[in-house]
């Protein structure tokens, strides 16, 4: 099977700063897959990278076995909605449609039908009058009109309200159900943990962790116990965030097995739990990573 | 492709369309007018609404101009701005034939505007042009075909620096600049030496029109050895001085006898349609150059 994504020391540079680098990962087909990360940490590039809108300065892309955007079939096969979901404002909710039916050649002209029975739109009305949650539902609909294998989002709920949100990831979800890869990047952890079964966080342009969702919470825990500053650990477990205070130690890790150690107080994390524990140990670059054995 | 390439474009075209229909109406109601001012029996003189309707022509120079500025440079620009060539280059559409349908419909449009308005007003101002001169810096520009061939150079120039410079507003100053600067050189510099200018034997002090584009003169004796302060040595060699009656006359008799004349290298008026083919060729050419180098260059353009 081929993988939606596969990135091999890729990195993207613009002029002398680099936006993502040394990014090698696998996403494979039929998940839902969130990328986060903080502001400028690379989540729009390496979209844009995995839709063919930029060219990787190094290393190599290939989406759904083939380079992005090399060629009419390939842009055929990724949908792609940009951030703040981009239209022609002077073009109708109509006449987007009929862009649709003309640029792409396998339209399903029910996603038509489909948005105007969910948002009782005006087709006749211009994309510029439109509200953000419309915006973001048209756009949404254009790029699953193409009939694409794999969908991809950058940020698109970010200008929505709670209500628009919540009816936005339940279209999604009722997409993902229907077997389509969906790439979604987003600051908002609940929406990820809500809809994604598979997760990329990003940090100053490089991959901080990738993977499936139920496999990453079963290998991560969060260890409470007395104060153990500086802490060791038995082999197999890495620390990927510790915290002290006076009296208490907490300390995230991944782990390979059960943790045996009876002064610890051993818990599951959630799924933002765990990414801001990744997101925090990318700031402080002196305890990312930090396992037994290795020098201080 | 062809369905919003013309979506996006369709109220310019018209509201060109319309431009020129109003042009092809004034100078067809005006025409036969304008001949009877140029008649053998008439004044020869413009006035009232026919100053303004020759002003049409430094209008039609500046067409080229304004379609570069305002079709050419927000082509790509304008869309890199709003972030619409993010949806655009989504859909299953290569980028090449997204540009390549969009300068093709701009290009035409322009084409046949322009085309229609410079037709009109080459026949309109044919009676003008009968007793001056349409071959020179002047009038060439805003006569025959070559209005055309500037449209589509300034259309590939403006869609170039568009795509390159990313922002609508610098991308059509720079556009102006480019355009004004090319037209300006290619006239000075190309024009004159498109095909041979002929070299005729003129009187040296008839200051009648040629009709035609004098690039130099040179007066020579009849040895066609060139001279120097000539004007002096034959009023002293005929006796003429500044007190003589009808001075510049006797001048010019004098200069006859002794066999003075000028050289004169020209393009006469017959040169007109050739000068105008060459011109039209190559900066339709360069427009081609152009949007070749556009061609290349958005296939790996940054969104």
């Amino acid at each position: 099977m081929t993988d939606a994504i596969e990135a091999t020391g890729l990195g993207k540079r613009y002029g002398r700063r680099w936006a993502l680098r040394n990014t090698s990962l696998r996403v494979p087909e039929g998940r839902v897959v969130g990328l986060v990360g903080s502001n400028g940490a690379g989540k729009t590039t390496l979209l844009h990278l995995s839709v063919g809108l930029l060219d990787p300065s190094e290393g190599h892309i290939t989406v759904l076995g083939d380079r992005p955007g090399s060629g009419a079939r390939q842009l055929a096969r990724v949908g792609f909605v940009a951030q703040d979901a981009p239209l022609y404002n002077r073009m109708s909710v109509n006449e987007h449609f009929r862009m649709g039916v003309r640029l792409n050649p396998h339209w399903d002209a029910t996603v038509e039908v489909d948005l105007h029975d969910r948002l009782d739109l005006d087709p006749r009305q211009r994309a510029g009058a439109l509200s953000g949650g419309q915006r973001a539902q048209l756009a949404l609909a254009l790029a699953i009109g193409k009939r694409p294998e794999l969908l991809v989002l950058d940020e698109p709920v970010a200008s929505l309200d709670p209500l628009a949100r919540r009816e936005f990831m339940q279209s999604l979800m009722s997409l993902a159900a229907d077997g389509l890869s969906v790439v979604l990047s987003s600051h908002l952890l609940s929406d990820i943990e809500r809809v994604c079964d598979y997760v990329i966080v990003l940090a100053h342009g490089e991959v901080r962790l990738a993977g499936d969702v139920d496999a990453l919470l079963a290998e991560h825990r969060v260890l409470t116990g007395p104060r153990r500053d500086p802490l060791r650990l038995p082999a197999g477990q890495t620390i990927i965030r510790e915290r002290h205070t006076d009296r208490q130690s907490t300390v995230v890790v991944r782990t390979t097995g059960e943790v045996l150690d009876p002064s610890w107080t051993v818990s599951e994390l959630g799924l933002e739990e765990l990414v801001l524990a990744y997101m925090e140990s990318a700031t402080t670059p002196t305890t990312r990573l930090r396992s037994v054995g290795s020098p201080p | 492709m062809t369905w919003l390439a013309w979506r996006q474009f369709r109220l310019q075209a018209l509201i060109a369309a319309s431009a020129a229909v109003g042009v092809l109406i004034a100078l067809a109601a005006s025409r036969n007018h304008l001949a009877d001012i140029y008649s053998a029996t008439g004044t020869h003189e413009l006035t009232g609404v026919y100053v303004w309707l020759r002003l049409l022509g430094t209008v039609l120079i500046g067409v080229p101009a304004a379609i570069g500025a305002f079709w050419g440079a927000p082509l790509v620009a304008a869309e890199i701005e709003a972030h619409t060539n993010q949806l655009a280059w989504t859909q299953s559409v290569t980028r090449r034939r997204w540009l390549g349908t969009k300068l093709a419909i701009t290009a035409l449009v322009a084409a046949v505007t322009v085309g229609l308005f410079t037709a009109a007003f080459t026949r309109w101002a044919a009676p003008i042009d009968a007793l001056g001169n349409r071959v020179g810096t002047a009038n060439f520009g805003q006569r025959g075909i070559v209005p055309i061939g500037y449209a589509l150079f300034a259309l590939a120039l403006g869609a170039l620096l568009g795509l390159v410079i990313r922002r609508t507003l610098p991308s059509i100053a720079a556009t102006v600049v480019v355009f004004i600067a090319v037209r300006m050189a290619f006239q000075q510099l190309v024009r004159p030496r498109l095909i041979a200018p002929v070299e005729m034997s003129t009187p040296t002090f008839d200051h009648g029109s040629l009709g035609g584009w004098i690039l130099s003169t040179r007066t020579v004796d009849v040895n066609g050895r060139m001279i120097d302060g000539f004007e002096n040595e034959i009023a002293t060699i005929c006796k003429i001085t500044r007190a003589t009656p009808d001075y510049e006359r006797a001048i010019d008799a004098c200069a006859r006898g002794l066999g003075v004349h000028d050289i004169t290298r020209m393009h006469p008026p017959d040169h007109f349609w050739t000068l105008q083919y060459y011109e039209f060729g190559i900066f339709v050419a360069l427009a081609a150059a152009l949007a070749a180098a556009s061609f290349h260059i958005i296939r790996r353009s940054p969104a």
